[in-house]
């Protein structure tokens, strides 16, 4: 796990306050439903706290919104992405 | 990822009927569609197993004795009229009915602020009649939160006839179906979404409706929450042939402390949806099992 990966698996579980722990996330796994079991609200939740921690709003018409989401590591490439280019 | 039972749950919907219908409805006339209604309903009621069943058990509950087969006819046929009335709102004819408003100064109050709420409903009366009156009366710009895939024959058929239909509609089931959401209230905007149905993959709260526990989502209360907006009420009852009883309540406010429990507010909702079925008990229109206890 990258430094910022294991940034945002410690957003995702403050957050949201789920019961494990933020280290053992597998970057690979899906954050939407299988996997770490999170639905659309606690998507919304996730999305309302990056755009506090890293200035930028993930909006649905964005093409990737749903690849961003997919995983970890994909949350973390665009964060690095969207917080470079803000 | 299974959808529950009332997603998978094809609509009983012959196209050939619904088109001759909706071509007596529009180009004949209203009363002649309204007449046809009654072997249709009787129609459906033969040939719908396992709604039947749903409505019965819906019908006990409500009426507190067993239902008889005039009960099932009046429930079904009161499904059908709200399609039927629909079919007029869509393509225009809202003028049609009578409209007996109650609380929706609370509703224009937030508007007139720009204070964001969030409205719930049910699937119980008429929710397009009251979406007509909000969107294209008044002018108000208010977002509804659905599931686009269901009962995507009878939607399709509603679009031809209104093209617009789909505008301001939000698809849910997605991961990032309440990103737009947010935008949408932190700009002031109201957004309407129905509570009774649940999906097993959501947040639910098992709540006391009608005599026993059935499932509701926790859905409308996060998002209240999350965006520390007032929860209201809605319902457009059928109330008579072209006669509806709209209603709007505050159901939560999360803008002040001390903020209620999540399983607090899901289980008032319940609770007030009890009371509108109780007071119009053919109203209800969830035909499946709708306190399949399962997880």
């Amino acid at each position: 796990m990258s430094p910022l990966e294991l940034e945002l698996a410690r957003l995702i579980v403050a957050t949201l306050g789920l019961e494990v722990d933020a280290e053992s996330i597998d970057p690979k796994a899906p954050l939407y439903g299988e996997g770490l079991g999170l639905d659309s609200i606690d998507m919304l939740e996730l999305s309302v706290a990056i755009k506090k921690s890293y200035g930028f709003q993930i909006r649905s018409e964005d093409p990737d919104t749903v690849r961003t989401f997919a995983s970890l590591r994909n949350l973390a490439e665009t964060v690095e992405q969207r917080r470079i280019a803000a | 990822m299974t959808a529950p039972h009332w997603l998978r749950q094809r609509e009983r919907s012959n196209t050939f009927w619904i088109n001759t219908i909706v071509w007596i409805a529009l180009h004949v006339g209203r009363p002649v569609a309204r007449a046809l209604l009654y072997p249709i309903t009787a129609y459906f009621l033969v040939f719908s197993g396992t709604a039947r069943a749903a409505s019965r058990q819906y019908l006990a509950r409500v009426l507190t004795r067993p239902p008889r087969t005039r009960d099932l006819f009046r429930h079904y046929h009161t499904f059908a009229q709200t399609l039927l009335d629909r079919l007029f709102v869509y393509a225009g004819r809202a003028s049609l009915f009578r409209l007996d408003v109650r609380g929706f100064e609370l509703l224009e109050g937030f508007i007139a602020t720009g204070q964001p709420c969030l409205l719930v409903g049910a699937h119980y009366g008429s929710v397009d009649l009251l979406r007509t009156l909000a969107v294209v009366d008044k002018g108000l710009s208010i977002r509804a939160l659905m599931y686009p895939e269901n009962a995507s024959r009878i939607m399709s058929l509603f679009r031809r006839i209104n093209p617009s239909l789909s505008d301001g509609i939000i698809a849910l089931g997605r991961p990032d179906t309440f990103i737009d959401v947010a935008a949408f209230l932190e700009a002031g905007g109201c957004v309407a979404l129905l509570g009774d149905r649940s999906m097993r993959d959501e947040k639910r709260v098992a709540c006391e409706f009608l005599g026993s526990p059935a499932w509701f989502p926790e859905a409308p209360a996060r998002l209240a929450r999350l965006f520390r907006v007032p929860l209201l009420l809605f319902a457009c009852t059928h109330s008579g042939d072209a006669e509806y009883a709209v209603h709007f309540e505050l159901l939560a406010d999360f803008r002040a402390e001390p903020l209620p429990t999540n399983a607090e507010v899901v289980q008032q909702y319940a609770r007030r949806l009890e009371d509108l079925c109780r007071g119009s008990p053919y109203n209800w229109f969830n035909f499946y099992d709708f306190w399949d206890g399962s997880t």
